[in-house]
């Protein structure tokens, strides 16, 4: 899961690397720099994939929180 | 070319006329078409949901001409509308052919078929041929180098046709000089698709049509910009930004309150008393805040080399206010991702504009007319 996470990060950042590996703790702002726009991307990503939406029921702050809300599912 | 005398032949091969015109064989549906108008019936136009196959042309004659234009017939056909359910709509075919223009060089004209026969714009084309005594060709279904070679074959003068067959299947490999008149009816053309007709049928005329299965063929223009015809004033007028048609314009069956039929086309003022239809009220959402046109964005991804058609969708979000998904048709050859997509619109959109979700299809749903399936 987490890697699956990785990789669609990494293409929605069009970077080859992350700066250091995600962890549950990764906030997806903060230390991701992901945007507004970059977050409705990894939304869809998430939804095509798992088929849930991760913002269904508010923010989503962390790696581990995305992860939480596919398992909920 | 199949002449009247063969579609004489394929109706008195019926058992009966029937009425019901179900299929999308030009000449199924051609011959049931003529038959209804001759004998005054009421004609259904019905689209069965099965696979046909097309015969190449037909060749109606002006002999019927004068018998059409004293036709009692009414012509019900379903509309199938760019969102929610189909209904029926009913036009007696007195009225519809006050859109049949006539005039020099008409009666020689080769009309290229490019609609589908069940939708009103493919029964216009007919009328059209049939009251000037001109030949129809099927276009339909054509791989670009067939296209060129059926529209070389047969002389094809003028082309009528929905916007996603100028999308889809120009530019063609080789310049046609027999097209003088092309005319496009759906939604307005883009930039990229101009310069296809230019280069592809550089003697043609460009026209667009505004028409809809509930009131015919309306709006003629030569350019991007349409303006409302004298004529028509007491029919047609702009309310709120949008196109609005009186009651008498429209078919007998269209249910809805008051005088004016609100078309839900949206329009913007070019100069004077020009204008030009930008797009269907609702094609334009909020992302994040920023009202964004699906109709351009649209158009704009539709213009990469790479692209043959897309649609844009947008599905209501929570978070985002509405998050954009484009499916998209390649071009023929073509085999870029849709990471190649997204990197190409970088440029071309603003980052808000940009579908988050880019799906690579086989092919788009489009409504009869040629528009885009919203629904």
């Amino acid at each position: 899961m987490i890697s699956l996470l990785s990789d669609m990060i990494l293409e929605i950042l069009e970077v080859d690397d992350l700066n250091a590996p995600l962890k549950d703790s990764t906030r997806l702002r903060e230390d991701l720099g992901l945007d507004s726009l970059q977050l409705a991307q990894l939304t869809v990503e998430v939804e095509d994939r798992f088929d849930v939406d991760i913002f269904e029921d508010g923010m989503v702050e962390t790696v581990g929180d995305i992860i939480a809300k596919v398992k909920d599912n | 070319m199949i002449t009247l005398d063969a579609l004489c032949d394929h109706l008195s091969r019926r058992v009966k006329l029937s009425a019901v015109i179900k299929s999308e064989d030009l000449v199924v549906a051609a011959s049931q078409l003529l038959a209804g108008l001759l004998s005054g019936r009421d004609i259904y136009f019905f689209d069965d949901g099965e696979e046909h196959y097309f015969t190449p042309s037909v060749c109606p004659s002006a002999e019927v001409s004068d018998r059409i234009y004293n036709s009692t017939s009414v012509l019900h056909l379903h509309t199938s509308g760019t969102t929610g359910e189909p209904k029926l709509v009913s036009h007696p075919v007195m009225s519809l052919l006050q859109g049949v223009r006539t005039g020099r060089g008409l009666d020689h004209a080769v009309w290229g078929f490019a609609y589908s026969c069940l939708h009103i714009s493919g029964v216009l084309v007919l009328l059209q041929a049939w009251v000037t005594g001109a030949s129809v060709v099927d276009l339909r279904n054509l791989s670009r180098k067939a296209l060129a070679k059926q529209i070389e074959a047969t002389g094809v003068t003028h082309i009528s046709a929905p916007t996603t067959f100028y999308r889809m299947a120009l530019p063609l490999d080789k310049v046609c000089r027999s097209v003088v008149s092309v005319t496009n009816g759906g939604e307005p053309l883009d930039l990229a698709s101009i310069t296809d007709i230019q280069s592809s049928f550089p003697h043609a005329v460009i026209k667009n049509v505004y028409a809809s299965t509930e009131f015919g063929s309306l709006l003629v223009s030569d350019g991007i910009g349409f303006s409302i015809p004298d004529r028509l004033v007491d029919q047609v007028r702009i309310e709120d930004g949008k196109i609005m048609v009186h009651r008498f314009r429209l078919a007998t069956n269209v249910v809805f309150d008051g005088e004016w039929y609100d078309t839900g086309d949206v329009i913007s003022w070019i100069d004077g008393d020009q204008f030009s239809i930008i797009g269907r009220a609702g094609e334009q959402v909020k992302v994040l805040g920023h009202l964004v046109s699906l109709s351009r964005i649209e158009e704009v991804i539709t213009s990469l080399p790479d692209v043959g058609l897309c649609r844009v969708c947008a599905t209501r979000h929570k978070v985002f206010g509405h998050l954009l998904t484009a499916e998209v048709v390649l071009a023929d050859g073509s085999e870029v991702t849709r990471q190649d997509i997204k990197l190409s619109l970088g440029g071309m959109l603003r980052d808000y504009e940009v579908p988050a979700r880019i799906k690579i299809v086989d092919a788009i749903e489009t409504t009869y007319s040629g528009k885009l399936a919203r629904n």
